[in-house]
């Protein structure tokens, strides 16, 4: 080995020139540092444990003062947990997400971030894979090992753990999907109301609209949550239905590839 | 000038909203390494031309290029090779200046940190916000905030440097900073700015160009501007019956018009004409041949870049 090759290279290089890409990493590096460098993380890991695991002692209580009920307390912590995860997590992933892209256009940074040698679809896709990551890990992981433990607490008894961690995984799945289509919303209008709007109506309309058209739930990701309750309760793995979760696999990817292709047309 | 001595070009560069052109076939040439004054009333179209170099709007129609690269093909390029500082710049509140830095550094680079550090702490110096560097921005002033916006837009050493409206919101000493700052970094870069107080363009630029209603009207270095675009001016001081020797310098091909107005016992002439050179040459000569007059003062006429701009834009404002 020669003496040059050994000297570790002491000189600033462009950075590499990645296409689409260009810029993804620092991008990246920004928008995770936005929420694991300052008390953002803790303040949401809080909040989302009073949402998601809060009502596991009032529901032991409630169990515990009716036993005549003779209600299951293992099935209703657990349904309990993925009932509230499906939908807090969704307006979670709405509420926080409304603001990515309008925020950055209103205020000004958008137009400055891009001023740098930085591709449009890296701004988006860093934001997607930023805000899906960190709600992810505060909003469900660290709820779901939480819940895991109050539950094996309170009844005595550990859920079957693979089926456990499948399900969180169709609770993340289903708060992906909701990333994209805000991150798509966000880049469609110009304010946030729109957004909140179609965002929260979308969540909430879905379940009615089901009801009147069954043969909706074949065409758009359903039910996703009521499946995670399903496996965790016991539905053996190998029965759980691939069609709903490649479905929602498909419409994350094609809300997130709609809103780079409108946030490349986007005029700042 | 060639395209190699240009740092910016643009040809028919037009932008319409709405089927209303807000920008109308601009054609510009920026010499490489001028500060470049881009005047205009509020809506002439400035803005929407920076916009349009950096590829943050597309064009309705025509081209240009910065530093050689095509300003809707090859963006990624211009902008590796641009810094820009916008007319109210915002950062991420929640970041320090120096972070602000950081974070725009490794946008360019890739290399060791203590490297990354070195030039942004250059960054600070330069613009005097070391002793700020670790408050986060949410709690800078306005002056602070545009040298901020001056130091990450020169953090990569760009070719080009852009700034929009760069001393519009700041009181006089912080206008003067600025216009220091941005002789200190002519040495290495082209500085193309957009402004609206004409006093500070002639105080730093080497050329003009103004913009109005979207439409170029005048493009021209300074001193070419201050001295009448296309007729220069002459004006004399003479004692004396001047009669005889202005109907010679009338006569002169050169001479477009000449006025004269009587004033303290002087005959004060206005002289304008078509060749410096020429002018230069004779129209003393001329004057001095005639034995019955004597010349107070001789010298071409300069006019205020306020002038000329009233006169370039007033009319249709």
């Amino acid at each position: 080995m020669t003496t040059q090759t050994m000297t570790a290279d002491r000189t600033l290089h462009p950075t590499p020139e990645r296409g689409r890409l260009t810029g993804f990493a620092t991008l990246l590096g920004k928008e995770m540092s936005a929420w694991w460098s300052t008390r953002r993380w803790w303040l949401h890991a809080l909040l989302w444990l009073g949402l998601m695991n809060g009502f596991m002692i009032p529901v032991y209580l409630t169990v515990q003062a009716h036993p005549e009920a003779n209600l299951d307390l293992m099935e209703q912590l657990t349904k309990i947990f993925f009932s509230l995860g499906g939908t807090t997590v969704a307006v979670g992933a709405v509420v926080i997400g409304q603001d990515a892209v309008i925020g950055e256009r209103q205020l000004g940074t958008a137009g400055w971030i891009l001023s740098k040698p930085v591709s449009r679809t890296a701004f988006v896709l860093s934001k997607f894979i930023a805000q899906g990551l960190t709600l992810s890990t505060i909003a469900v992981l660290i709820q779901a090992v939480i819940a895991y433990g109050q539950i094996y607490l309170l009844t005595g008894t550990a859920l079957p753990l693979l089926p456990y961690a499948v399900a969180c995984g169709l609770v993340i799945l289903n708060l992906l999907f909701y990333v994209a289509l805000i991150l798509l919303l966000g880049a469609l209008f110009k304010s946030r109301a729109p957004v909140l709007l179609v965002g929260l109506g979308w969540l909430f309309a879905t379940p009615l609209l089901v009801d009147i058209l069954p043969s909706l739930a074949r065409l758009i990701p359903y039910g996703l949550p009521e499946l995670g309750v399903a496996l965790a309760m016991g539905m053996p793995l190998a029965q759980l239905p691939l069609s709903p979760i490649l479905l929602a696999v498909g419409w994350a990817l094609a809300l997130l590839a709609a809103a780079v292709w409108r946030f490349e047309r986007e005029e700042l | 000038m060639t395209a190699q001595e240009l740092a910016i070009v643009t040809r028919g560069l037009t932008k319409s909203y709405d089927g209303t052109d807000v920008l109308k076939s601009l054609n510009l040439e920026v010499p490489k390494h001028s500060i470049f004054g881009f005047l205009g009333p509020n809506g002439a179209g400035k803005s929407t031309t920076i916009k349009l170099l950096l590829g943050l709007v597309r064009p309705s129609a025509g081209n240009g290029s910065v530093c050689g690269y095509d300003i809707a093909r090859e963006s990624l390029k211009v902008r590796r090779r641009v810094g820009f500082l916008a007319q109210e710049p915002r950062f991420y509140d929640h970041m320090t200046a120096r972070e602000t830095l950081r974070f725009s550094a490794r946008l360019f680079y890739t290399g060791p940190d203590d490297l990354i550090e070195e030039r942004v702490a250059e960054s600070l110096e330069l613009t005097g916000l070391s002793g700020k560097a670790d408050r986060p921005i949410r709690g800078f002033s306005g002056g602070e905030r545009q040298r901020l916006g001056i130091a990450q837009a020169q953090i990569n050493r760009p070719d080009v440097l852009i700034l929009d409206e760069p001393a519009a919101a700041l009181d006089p000493l912080g206008r003067r900073d600025v216009l220091e700052i941005m002789e200190r970094l002519r040495e290495n870069s082209t500085i193309f700015y957009s402004t609206h107080i004409l006093e500070d363009v002639q105080r730093v630029s080497d050329m003009v160009a103004i913009l109005n209603h979207g439409h170029l009207v005048a493009q021209a270095p300074v001193e070419q501007l201050l001295g009448g675009a296309d007729q220069a001016v002459y004006t004399v001081a003479i004692r004396g019956d001047e009669s005889a020797v202005r109907q010679v310098v009338t006569q002169q091909p050169w001479v477009t018009e000449l006025t004269a107005t009587r004033e303290n016992g002087q005959t004060r002439w206005t002289v304008s004409v078509t060749s410096d050179d020429d002018a230069e040459d004779e129209l003393l000569r001329l004057i001095l041949d005639d034995r019955s007059v004597r010349v107070a003062s001789f010298g071409r006429r300069t006019f205020a870049l306020e002038e000329i701009f009233v006169n370039l834009v007033g009319g249709s404002n």
